[in-house]
Formats: C-alpha cells, sequence, structure tokens
C-alpha cells in the first residue's frame, strides 16, 4: 500500500476514525488497533514476509528479555549475539548473499577460475533494513543497560511495526517511541491538522516533484553515452531533486501520519540541500540512519576519541557501511566512501561542526558565500548522487566521463522546463520554510487565511494536475 | 477543517464543470468537412472498416467501448458536424450478453472512458455513468482535471484525436488457426448463449436513432464479418428477434458471413488488417453502387456476398 495510493487514501482515515473514536478511553485497544493496522499495511505489500517480520519482532521481544533476566554476562552475551546473528543473518539473506556469491565468483574469475555459485531466486522483503535496525538497536539498547526490555508483546510488536515507519523508517529509537507508546493520547486539533500540512507537503514533494523528475531522469541514465554532457548534469542534478522529493515526501507523510494519532516520529530531513559543506549534508541528510551509525558502530569503535587516525578510519567504516546498508551493489559501496573522502578534510582539520545552525538564519537572503557554499555542497553530494543511481559502475564512469567531455558547455536538448520550475518552486518554499518542521508550518501565522487555503488548494491542485502514476518510494528497495 | 473540504470540493468541482464547459466547442469536435458516413462501435468495428479505402467515411469506433459512449460520441460529433449523412452503428451478437452490457460498470473501462468523454457529458450522464460505479466516477474525476487542464493550457484542438475517440485499428495478429486446433471453449472469453441475454445498454441505441431522426440522419445498424466457427454466436435467434421486433424500420446490414480466408481474420470475431482491406474495399463498392438508397439494402448484401464468394 502506497502512500500516494487510494487504499491509503480510505485505509487512514477508518483507522484515525477507530482510533479516535471508537478506543479512544482505552490505551491498549488503541495500540492493538495500530498494530493490526500495521500489520494490515504491510501484509499488503507482500503478506508472507509478514511472517519475517512477526518472527523478527518475536525473536528481539525475547531475547531483549533474555538478556536482562541474564544471571551472567555471558548468558547476556549470548542471547544478544543471537539476536544479532539472526537478525544480520536474515538481511545478509535476503539482500547481500547473491551479491557476495557473485563478486566473489567474479573474483576467482580474475585469476582464471570459473567458479559457478548458487545464487538465490529470493525476493527482498519490504523494509527489511529499516525494521531489522529497529529491532538491533533496541537489544543494543538493552545489551548496554540503556533501557529495560518491553514486557507488553503487543506495545514491542507496535514498536517495531508502527507503520507509518515500517517500510521506509525513519528509524525511531526504543527511548523515544517506545514511551511515546504506552502513554496515553490526547487528541490535538492542532496537532493534527499540522500533521495533515505536513502530509500534504510530502505527497507534493514525492507525487509532484520525484514522480516527474523520475520520467525525465530515466531516460538519460537509460542511455547516458547518448547524451551532452550538458544533458547528463541535468539528468544527475533532476535525479538529487527526485531522491529528495521522493524519500522526504515519503518522510513528511510518515511523520505526518504519525501526528494524527499523537506519536511524534524522529525527524529525518532538515533541508540537506541548503547545507554548506558535507559534514552539515549528513546531518540533515536521513538523520536517523546517521545518528544510528553514529550511536551504535561510531562510537562503539571509538568515535572522536584516539586522534585523527582513528577518526578518519572510524568515518570511512561508517561511510562504507552505510553505502552497503542502501543496496548489494558496488555502487552504493562507491557512493558511500566518495561521501567518505568529501568528508575527511573537515574530519582531519576538525571543520565539521562548523555550521550548525540552518544557513541565513533569521535572514531573508544567504551571503555570496554561503550561496558559493551550498552550490559546491550541492555538486558534490550530485556526483555521489550518478554511483548511487547508476546500475553499474561502469555506467556510473561511463556518465561521469560524459559530462565531462567537451559537450559539457553545450545548450540541452530537450530541457525539462516544467520539472526545472517545479524544483525551483520547492527550493523556493523550503527556503521560506526552512527554520521551521516543515515549510508549511512557516505560513502561520504570517499570512491570512485566504492566502494559506489557496496556497493548499494549489497544491492539492498541483498534485492532481502533475500526478504521474503512481511509482513506488526509491527507498522501499532498501 | 470541514469548511475547508467543502471549500476544496467546491473549487475541484468547478474546475471539472468550467473546463468542461469551455471545451464544449463545436471546433472541437470537428471532423473532415468530406466526411459522409460515420461508423461507430466497439472493437469488431475498430478493426473491420478501413475508413482509408472507403470514400466519405470516417471509421470512429473504439475497442472495449459501451453504448453509453457511442451515444456520447454520436451526440457530440453529429451535432458538430452537418455534413455527415449517414450512421453506420455496429449491432453484433456480443451487444445483447451480458459479458458487454456490463462494460458500463467496470472500473478499469470507466476510469478510462470518463476521463475521454467527459466534454460532451451533460448532467444526465453524469448521473447515469455515476450510477453504474461511483468509485470509478469519483476516481476518475481527477483525470479529467489534469486532461481538461492540459486541453486548455496548451490550447489543443480538435478532442477527437487528442483524447483518442475511436478510429480503425489496423490488427496485426492472425490467430484463428491456432485457436481452432486448442480448445476454443477454453480460449473463448465470450459468453454468448441463449440464456445469457442482457439488452440493457440498448436503450442508447434508441437514443441515437432519436438524434439522427432529429437531424435527418439516416442510421443502418451493421454486424461486422465473425469467422463461422465463432462461439459468441449461440445467441443468433434472440439478436434476429430483437432487430425484427426492435428495429424494424433501421436497415440491419448484415456482413456476418463476408467470406473471409482465416489468415484475414485476427481471432473469431476480429478482422486482422488484411480481412479489414478486403472488407473495406467490398463494403466502399456497396455503397457507390448505392447500397444506402437501395428498397432492401438488406437483401443486396446477400446478393452481393453471395456473388463474391
Amino acid at each position: 500500500m502506497l502512500f500516494n495510493s487510494i487504499h491509503y487514501l480510505f485505509f487512514l482515515p477508518v483507522i484515525f476514525a477507530l482510533y479516535w473514536f471508537v478506543n479512544k478511553k482505552s490505551l491498549k485497544l488503541q495500540n492493538g488497533l495500530l498494530l493490526v493496522a500495521s500489520y494490515y499495511f504491510y501484509a499488503c505489500w507482500d503478506w508472507r514476509f509478514l511472517f519475517l517480520l512477526i518472527f523478527s519482532t518475536g525473536l528481539d521481544y525475547y531475547t531483549g528479555l533474555k538478556m536482562y533476566d541474564a544471571q551472567n554476562s555471558g548468558m547476556k552475551k549470548f542471547w544478544f549475539w543471537l539476536s544479532v546473528g539472526i537478525n544480520v543473518g536474515f538481511l545478509g539473506i535476503f539482500k547481500y548473499f547473491n551479491f557476495f556469491a557473485e563478486s566473489f565468483a567474479g573474483f576467482l574469475s580474475l585469476f582464471g577460475f570459473q567458479a559457478n555459485f548458487w545464487t538465490l531466486e529470493v525476493i527482498l522483503p519490504v523494509g527489511i533494513s529499516f525494521y531489522t535496525f529497529h529491532g538491533l538497536s533496541y537489544v543494543i539498547d538493552i545489551y548496554y543497560d540503556r533501557i529495560k526490555p518491553e514486557r507488553n508483546v503487543v506495545d514491542y510488536s507496535l514498536f517495531v511495526s508502527y507503520f507509518p515507519l515500517l517500510v521506509a523508517g525513519p528509524i525511531e529509537r526504543a527511548t523515544h517511541l517506545l514511551p511515546q507508546i504506552k502513554r496515553k493520547r490526547n487528541f490535538d486539533y492542532t496537532n493534527a491538522a499540522d500533521g495533515l500540512k505536513q502530509i500534504l507537503w510530502g505527497l507534493f514533494k514525492k507525487v509532484v516533484i520525484a514522480d516527474n523528475c523520475a520520467q525525465y531522469v530515466n531516460i538519460i541514465f537509460d542511455n547516458p553515452s547518448s547524451h551532452s554532457g550538458s544533458e547528463l548534469v541535468v539528468g544527475a542534478v533532476m535525479f538529487a531533486f527526485q531522491i529528495y522529493g521522493d524519500f522526504s515526501g515519503y518522510s513528511d507523510i510518515a511523520l505526518g501520519t504519525s501526528r494524527l494519532f499523537g506519536i511524534e516520529l524522529l525527524r529525518n530531513f532538515n533541508y540537506p540541500y541548503f547545507s554548506r559543506d558535507i559534514a552539515e549534508f549528513w546531518r540533515r541528510w536521513h538523520i536517523s540512519l546517521s545518528t544510528w551509525f553514529r550511536d551504535y558502530l561510531y562510537i562503539p569503535l571509538g568515535g572522536s576519541q584516539g586522534g585523527t587516525k582513528m577518526r578518519v578510519r572510524n568515518t570511512f567504516v561508517i561511510f562504507l557501511v552505510s553505502g552497503f546498508w542502501h543496496g548489494a551493489n558496488w555502487t552504493f559501496i562507491v557512493w558511500g566512501l566518495l561521501n567518505a573522502l568529501f568528508i575527511m578534510p573537515a574530519i582531519i582539520f576538525g571543520t565539521n561542526r562548523v555550521n550548525i545552525e540552518i544557513v541565513a538564519k533569521d535572514r531573508g537572503l544567504p551571503n555570496y558565500k554561503e550561496l558559493f557554499q551550498m552550490f559546491m555542497t550541492f555538486s558534490m553530494t550530485c556526483l555521489a548522487w550518478i554511483f548511487f543511481r547508476a546500475k553499474s559502475l561502469h555506467e556510473a564512469f561511463v556518465y561521469i566521463k560524459g559530462i565531462f567531455s567537451k559537450s559539457l558547455l553545450s545548450v540541452p536538448g530537450n530541457l525539462p522546463k516544467i520539472e526545472i520550475l517545479l524544483c525551483m518552486f520547492l527550493l523556493c518554499i523550503e527556503w521560506y520554510g526552512r527554520e521551521e518542521n516543515h515549510p508549511l508550518r512557516a505560513f502561520e501565522p504570517k499570512r491570512s487565511v485566504f492566502f494559506r487555503w489557496g496556497f493548499y488548494m494549489l497544491l492539492i491542485l498541483g498534485l492532481i494536475y502533475f500526478g504521474a502514476k503512481e511509482q513506488n518510494f526509491i527507498y522501499f528497495q532498501f | 477543517m470541514s469548511v475547508f473540504a467543502s471549500i476544496l470540493i467546491s473549487i475541484l468541482g468547478g474546475i471539472i464543470i468550467v473546463s468542461n464547459l469551455m471545451i464544449d466547442k463545436k471546433d472541437n469536435f470537428e471532423i473532415s468537412k468530406e466526411t459522409q458516413y460515420l461508423v461507430l462501435g466497439h472493437s469488431h468495428t475498430e478493426g473491420a472498416f478501413n475508413d482509408s479505402l472507403i470514400l466519405n467515411a470516417k471509421n470512429m469506433a473504439r475497442g472495449g467501448e459501451h453504448y453509453f459512449f457511442t451515444y456520447l460520441k454520436a451526440k457530440k460529433i453529429l451535432e458538430s458536424n452537418s455534413n455527415v449523412k449517414a450512421v453506420f452503428l455496429e449491432l453484433t451478437n456480443n451487444h445483447i450478453s451480458s459479458d458487454v452490457a456490463g462494460w458500463i460498470n467496470n472500473s478499469e473501462k470507466n476510469m478510462t472512458n470518463i476521463p475521454v468523454f467527459s466534454p460532451a457529458m451533460d448532467f444526465s450522464d453524469h448521473r447515469y455513468v455515476f450510477r453504474q460505479n461511483p468509485y470509478a466516477y469519483i476516481r476518475s474525476q481527477e483525470i479529467v482535471i489534469k486532461n481538461n487542464l492540459n486541453f486548455l493550457l496548451y490550447r489543443k484542438k480538435n478532442i477527437l484525436v487528442q483524447r483518442d475517440w475511436g478510429g480503425f485499428y489496423a490488427n496485426p495478429r492472425q490467430k484463428v488457426d491456432s485457436l481452432l486446433k486448442n480448445n476454443q471453449k477454453k480460449i473463448l472469453k465470450d459468453k454468448s448463449t441463449e440464456e445469457d441475454f442482457d439488452d440493457s445498454n440498448l436503450i442508447f441505441i434508441d437514443k441515437i436513432r432519436s438524434i439522427c431522426r432529429k437531424r435527418g440522419i439516416r442510421l443502418f445498424l451493421i454486424r461486422s464479418p465473425q469467422h463461422p466457427k465463432y462461439t459468441g454466436a449461440k445467441n443468433e435467434s434472440k439478436l434476429k428477434e430483437i432487430i425484427k421486433k426492435r428495429y424494424s424500420e433501421t436497415p440491419y446490414l448484415d456482413f456476418n458471413n463476408f467470406p473471409l480466408a482465416n489468415g484475414e481474420y485476427a481471432d473469431l470475431d476480429h478482422l486482422n488488417f488484411k480481412g479489414a482491406q478486403k472488407f473495406s474495399v467490398f463494403f466502399n463498392s456497396l455503397v457507390k453502387d448505392g447500397l444506402l438508397e437501395s428498397n432492401d439494402p438488406e437483401k443486396t448484401i446477400q446478393e452481393k456476398i453471395y456473388g463474391y464468394k
């Protein structure tokens, strides 16, 4: 069930009505309803993998309790590694088995050996990377005595399977989400209305920006060698907007949906394309994943302690793993390593925390220096995105070679004018609202109700007019 | 919130109504001034009448089209083109089956057809199609808005072409031999039987007839050629009964037994481009020889078919 589908349009109000008007007096019933709704939501994708989700949930619930009740550290470690091993094992089998088999076969062929490895014909369960990391964060937090295990199986299952974040995040923490699940929720009209606006903005980014940019991007990336350098640049930029519109749009819909139920999720995007350096970009892009790697990988590896060499090593490891998390393809690994290279000067010279607040805070426009910094950062991310989008390393290198050719300065043919205007509109609105959680909040209370409502209707009309055929969110493949 | 929702629905409704009205202009539904004969129907007609081989004819048939949409088409085209003198409207075996009559309830078909024909629909038409399938009607309005705004913003002309209101389809298929080799009953989806009868869509033939009468246009019911082994013709006696009782005053031009080789059919009830060429040349010759002015066109056709063999 896609967020931008008619099915969801019927599903959400029904659950909302049952949640607040039927079950409002009972927290147990509310949580139970959300859990059933979440399983139904997931089953609409593929009911067979619902059993995997339930198994993963049950495994972490059980091992969490066992770890907490363990008599000695040996038993605690046993349950911990059992949970981690099985969770990562499933992820490995479904997502990475064929990659390793084929890569190893390719490696052997370099030495003249022909190896025929058995590859699995498996479908990748939707959202496995996300809910696996949910469970892992819970198990790791129990292991390090940061939290106590959740004994209520319904509450815990809801934490793992909560439908707004089930298939593409944000990756929640037990310390943040579980207390909200266990706490009585009161309907807050203002919060719910703001949630609806966030959903509207998310839908606009996904349906209007991402899906329309995708059509042009697919044409360019399907055959890069038949396009000029300038067209390839436009294609890379359009992809940057596609992936941002797609992923941040989904996150906005997830956050907005959750607020309808009185639950606040972790923010996942904070206007990343207004970043002045790569370090700032990674504090604003897919925040829940970055912080997950920081807390569960970077810090245990030593973090920033132990000098520059340690910091450099740990940073490379994080970006390597992050790239690998995104997919079983060398392109994602190179994408991760490229970002590591981009951020390295800041790590080495200790300038990675220079730009913390949003650019041009309390000012209307950026100065020239900030504009230049944003342009350079955006350009570097676009270069890295080429690897993210390309199907193979060869394709990515062909693409980049095509950019840096004589035709780079030629006028691009068949420029997607409408899509470019839409992207500029997106940038303008996001710039205007960059100091808020979502830009539509910036319209209140500065603008009159007529202006606001007119703007919302314009967005809805845009959704209808530009609404393309339903395309899956990019991050569903993770 | 409810006030916002009400205003939103009103605005969207207003956009639909106003855009439909703006598109509903004669020059958006014009066909060539030389066209005298309009051919309407579903996929059988779409694949049988190659209008490039029939003088002054225009094939506006469209596959999967329920008579309701054929009626809308006839209404609009005849209103906007006074040069049309005669209408050929397909009436064949599957038109009185529940399968075809049920097309008007089909969500997928409605969501395709409603946006195509929306500018041609008046209030009673909207009400009718809404009652058949409210879900499809509401969902299709999103596409109506998009299509209408596109049409107006980009100043397109002639909705007949832009929205694909129909036309000859040169079917490349040639599957009769393989169909006859396999078990027909397993392959044929047409469930036409003597018992499977639904004439609910024939009221739109009545409406088309009424439009033609008002405008002094001659209406001919036709049946395109079908393969002799076509099992969908089990309701033949029922069809003949309807033609005799309900359409006794309307000439029925029956080409069902027009001789064609297996290789000239796409399947058992559609012609391919070869069959269409042969049939269209034959039909053109009939029209040239005064078929439409004949006192007994049905008899003339059978004589010509017999002579053709």
